[in-house]
């Protein structure tokens, strides 16, 4: 505390501001630098910390130590044309900075160089990071380098500098945020021009189904993609965001036909359109998700005969579009004879007992429907079990192994055995994976989905439509975790008061997110048609600035109020303005004894106790807490009779 | 609070230029733009506008700084040529907030102000040393500030319109060897002379020890204690040239001041009597010669 006040009384030293800047502007760097440029920056700290000025010998040996540093935390990754990658760039520029930095920091002498580093690498930090804790770190950045700036141009205390400071940069706030609404968006795509953008490997939703092990490849909680929905969310038995649609299994795994086999997408039907906006985190995939039956797609995006939306390339940035779906369970579409046949397809060779009871299935009932209905009976009369942890499964003949001997699986197996036995009863089957939040992790319009919530589930084609079939509601129980997709039936429980904030942080984040840190200049767009168009938007709009803006100005009246320090003059100031503004004015040289005294003589204004007791406090050796309140209570009566 | 009658007013009496800081903004919102544009970073977005409106309301804040600054001459000392004296400025600040960084410029000097509390005045000694004698226009001061980022500088030109009268600089030798040099002409000059016989009567102080050791008793005579007829200075007998006379002149009649002695300095066209005039005004005549 005592440290705090010193500092905050303290005089501004060049060095000294410049070090703070410099701590500020590191910070954030310090996560991505390499291990041997760290050594560096903790050689050169231990060097200023012992305080010498350094000789030319301890100069060049420090230079040495920062070629070094540069060349093992760059090998490997280092060639002429790893220079292309921006990134790696930045980074070779940001460790010569910190060499030439170093090594003038170590003289002691400021030059122009040493005092613009700070904003260099302020400007090279934002190459790097690119989130909400960076947007919240930048913003105490620019406070914390307006003040130092300050103070060193005041060359007063620095709390008298804080204050300037945080007068400068709240009256710069509504500029700021007015250029950031209109400036004009016209840039280009994120890292597309001149450099690579580096490759973002993050596993999503890879597009196919296995029934080995790495079926459940991340059951996690990381968030895939944020949903605002333009109106209320739908219900939990609409919430099927699609992504790969498997037709062939091969090598136990499932997997989607060649795209380019049936080019053009079915007519799609016609209704009310649910329009909400994704935040598509990098999923290094083409697919996109969209709720079935989507409609309307992002720019760029194909829906395909299945449909199946993809984008020409795989994200691998994070991806803000608008989209738009018509909750059907089921679609009209044709489906070609190379198709049914495949559709109809299965391995002859394997699962002999389900086979078999596809053939009583198909001996004991004619039409489609009824074999259907037969399928779905035969599921729930098995009471298959639901669980995240079944046991191993004879992989060669993988239906047999889950419906007769294992019963219990995931939705993974729940769905390839009834599109196998489907197809083996005759009725034209495909897997639709994708995910399948339970909509538990909500707030207002806003949804989050998770890894956790990937699913799988079937449809079947019947009377020309392809019909959704949600086979984990088969599960006559559940046992171990769930994974957030199969949960039809399973309501979400109570949610914790720890996991309702988590959930309101992610609402937070994800508006900051799509207004600031994608806002765009399709965002732009949007903004001004809203404009346009909605009064009551508009008028909203206009409203909120202007509160935002008298909040400012408030906290800028409440910042230039000069400071009082001392609290008996503090107390006694209003009574003296009162006085003041009565038309009793005090007289140049004239002690405050007198002055009461000569008011209280000549307008019978009572002030001797307000004055005895002033100077009891004045000149005693201790302020009693007492006496105070009594003097404080006094001045606020005689102001009182003023009035 | 900022009051725009109060910026407009003070807008008008400043003159503002450019700094390295400006410089410094413009290369930075073009690196900034030029790293937004390439790569729609919004967070460089966000850096760029909260430069450019740092930039933008530091102009107000500048002003506002300025405004209501009185800068007053307050006297000085005597200025002498070439000899280091102080003019006392007041600078008052009567504005209900603080005033900070305030750079004053005045006759080639400078003095740094770093807080000027709100209503309140600070009295400000310039140091400087006079070139050459005679008439100096303490002109037009400058006040001038950084604040609050030096990216712009504000300068508030304060024209005090005075005059001081700078009087040549005291140089040459002292009265005590006039006195003795006048006594000359009627006898030697020695060590020993405006002593008289002890009396046995007067203050050991007084006892003139050189004479003791001579073997003599003799009592010390000071300068102020010798029934002098009035003085008489003449200008042309004073020095070789007229700058060494006017100095001369100069550093008897402070010594006469001092010593509270009458004189009379005989210029080539008048002549300057102590008891009619003040030191000042006699000085202010060789000054001015």
């Amino acid at each position: 505390m005592q440290y705090l006040k010193n500092l905050l009384s303290s005089k501004p030293a060049l060095l000294r501001t410049l070090d703070i800047a410099y701590m500020a502007t590191l910070l954030p760097m310090l996560f991505f630098l390499k291990l041997p440029m760290l050594f560096f920056l903790l050689l050169v700290l231990g060097l200023l910390l012992i305080g010498k000025k350094p000789t030319a010998v301890t100069l060049t040996a420090v230079a040495l130590a920062g070629a070094a540093a540069i060349f093992f935390s760059l090998y490997g990754s280092f060639s002429f044309a790893g220079l292309s990658r921006l990134k790696l760039f930045v980074e070779l520029m940001i460790y010569l900075l910190f060499i030439a930095i170093a090594l003038q920091r170590l003289t002691r002498e400021v030059n122009f160089y040493l005092k613009i580093s700070p904003l260099l690498l302020l400007a090279t930090t934002l190459f790097f990071f690119y989130s909400l804790p960076m947007l919240i770190y930048l913003l105490a950045e620019i406070f914390i380098l307006i003040a130092m700036l300050v103070w060193q141009v005041m060359r007063t205390d620095l709390d008298r500098a804080l204050r300037v400071a945080s007068k400068l940069y709240i009256a710069s706030l509504p500029i700021v945020i007015l250029f950031f609404i209109f400036f004009p968006r016209i840039s280009f795509e994120h890292a597309s021009y001149g450099f690579k953008g580096d490759l973002v490997h993050r596993s999503g939703h890879d597009g196919l189904m296995h029934l080995d092990k790495n079926a459940l490849l991340v059951p996690s909680r990381r968030i895939v993609m944020e949903v605002g929905f333009q109106k209320k969310i739908p219900s939990a038995e609409d919430l099927y965001f699609r992504g790969s649609v498997l037709y062939q299994k091969t090598d136990r795994i499932w997997r989607p036909l060649n795209a380019s086999l049936y080019p053009s997408a079915p007519d799609l039907p016609t209704g009310e359109m649910t329009s909400y906006k994704v935040t598509l985190y990098p999923t290094n995939k083409r697919w996109i998700y969209l709720l079935d039956t989507p409609l309307l797609l992002p720019e760029k995006a194909r829906l395909d005969f299945h449909l199946q939306s993809t984008m020409p390339e795989p994200r691998k940035e994070t991806f803000l579009y608008n989209a738009g779906s018509i909750l059907h369970s089921s679609y009209k579409g044709p489906l070609p004879a190379t198709l049914e046949k495949i559709a109809l397809g299965y391995d002859h060779k394997s699962d002999p007992r389900t086979q078999a009871l596809a053939h009583d299935i198909g001996r004991k009932f004619n039409g489609p429907h009824q074999r259907l209905e037969a399928v779905r009976s035969f599921f729930r009369e098995q009471k298959l079990a639901y669980t995240l942890k079944p046991r191993d499964f004879d992989l060669n003949n993988s239906t047999d192994s889950f419906l007769f001997d294992r019963k219990e699986g995931y939705c993974v197996h729940f769905a390839a055995a009834f599109t196998t036995l489907a197809r083996m009863v005759g009725i034209p089957s495909r897997i639709v994976t994708g995910y399948r939040p339970d909509g538990s992790d909500s707030v207002g319009n806003y949804l989050i989905v998770r890894e956790s919530d990937a699913h799988a589930w079937v449809e079947v084609y019947l009377d020309g439509r392809w019909h959704r079939v949600e086979t984990t509601a088969f599960a006559g129980a559940i046992e171990g975790g769930t994974d957030q997709g199969s949960s039809t039936d399973m309501a979400a429980g109570e949610k914790s008061q720890w996991q309702q904030l988590n959930l309101y942080l992610h609402y937070i984040k994800y508006q900051i997110d799509t207004w600031i840190l994608e806002y765009s200049s399709l965002s732009q767009k949007k903004l001004f048609s809203y404009l346009k168009s909605d009064t009551l938007f508009l008028i909203k709009f206009i409203s909120s600035f202007l509160l935002l803006l008298a909040l400012l100005i408030l906290a800028l009246y409440l910042l230039s109020r000069s400071k009082c320090s001392d609290r008996i003059q503090c107390i006694l100031k209003p009574l003296l303005e009162a006085l003041e503004k009565q038309g009793f004015s005090k007289q140049q040289g004239e002690s405050l004894n007198r002055y009461f005294g000569r008011i209280e003589q000549a307008e019978q204004i009572p002030l001797s106790t307000v004055n005895g007791l002033y100077h009891q406090l004045r000149y005693q050796k201790t302020v009693k807490q007492e006496t105070l309140r009594s003097f404080e209570e006094e001045v606020r009566r005689v102001k009182k009779t003023l009035k | 609070m900022l009051s725009l009658r109060t910026l407009s007013r003070t807008r008008k009496r400043l003159k503002q230029k450019a700094t390295l800081g400006s410089l410094l903004v413009v290369l930075l919102l073009f690196g900034l733009f030029l790293e937004a544009y390439m790569h729609n970073f919004n967070l460089v977005y966000i850096v760029l506008f909260f430069v450019f409106a740092l930039a933008f309301v530091a102009s107000p804040f500048g002003i506002y700084n300025m405004a209501n600054l009185t800068l007053t001459l307050q006297g000085s000392e005597r200025l002498f040529a070439q000899k280091r004296s102080a003019i006392y400025l007041s600078l008052k600040n009567d504005k209900s907030a603080e005033s900070y960084a305030l750079k004053l410029e005045c006759m080639g000097q400078s003095l740094f102000v770093p807080v000027l509390k709100a209503q309140s005045g600070e009295i400000l000694a310039l140091s400087f040393s006079p070139e050459r004698r005679g008439k100096m226009k303490i002109g037009i001061c400058s006040l001038q500030s950084l604040f609050p980022l030096a990216t712009i500088r504000f300068l508030l030109p304060l024209d005090l319109a005075t005059h001081k009268v700078v009087y040549p600089r005291p140089q040459g030798s002292s009265l005590e060897t006039f006195l003795s040099r006048r006594r000359g002409r009627y006898g030697l000059e020695s060590d020993f002379e405006g002593i008289s016989p002890h009396a046995g009567d007067a203050p050991i102080g007084k006892i003139h020890w050189p004479s003791v050791a001579k073997g003599e008793s003799a009592l010390k005579k000071f300068t102020h204690e010798i029934p002098l007829e009035h003085l008489n200075f003449d200008f042309y007998q004073a020095g070789k040239n007229d700058e060494a006379r006017l100095s001369q002149l100069t550093r008897w009649i402070l010594e006469c001041e001092a010593q509270n002695l009458d004189f009379q300095v005989q210029m080539p066209h008048e002549n300057l009597d102590s008891k009619r005039m003040s030191t000042d005004a006699i000085l202010e005549k060789l000054a001015l010669f």
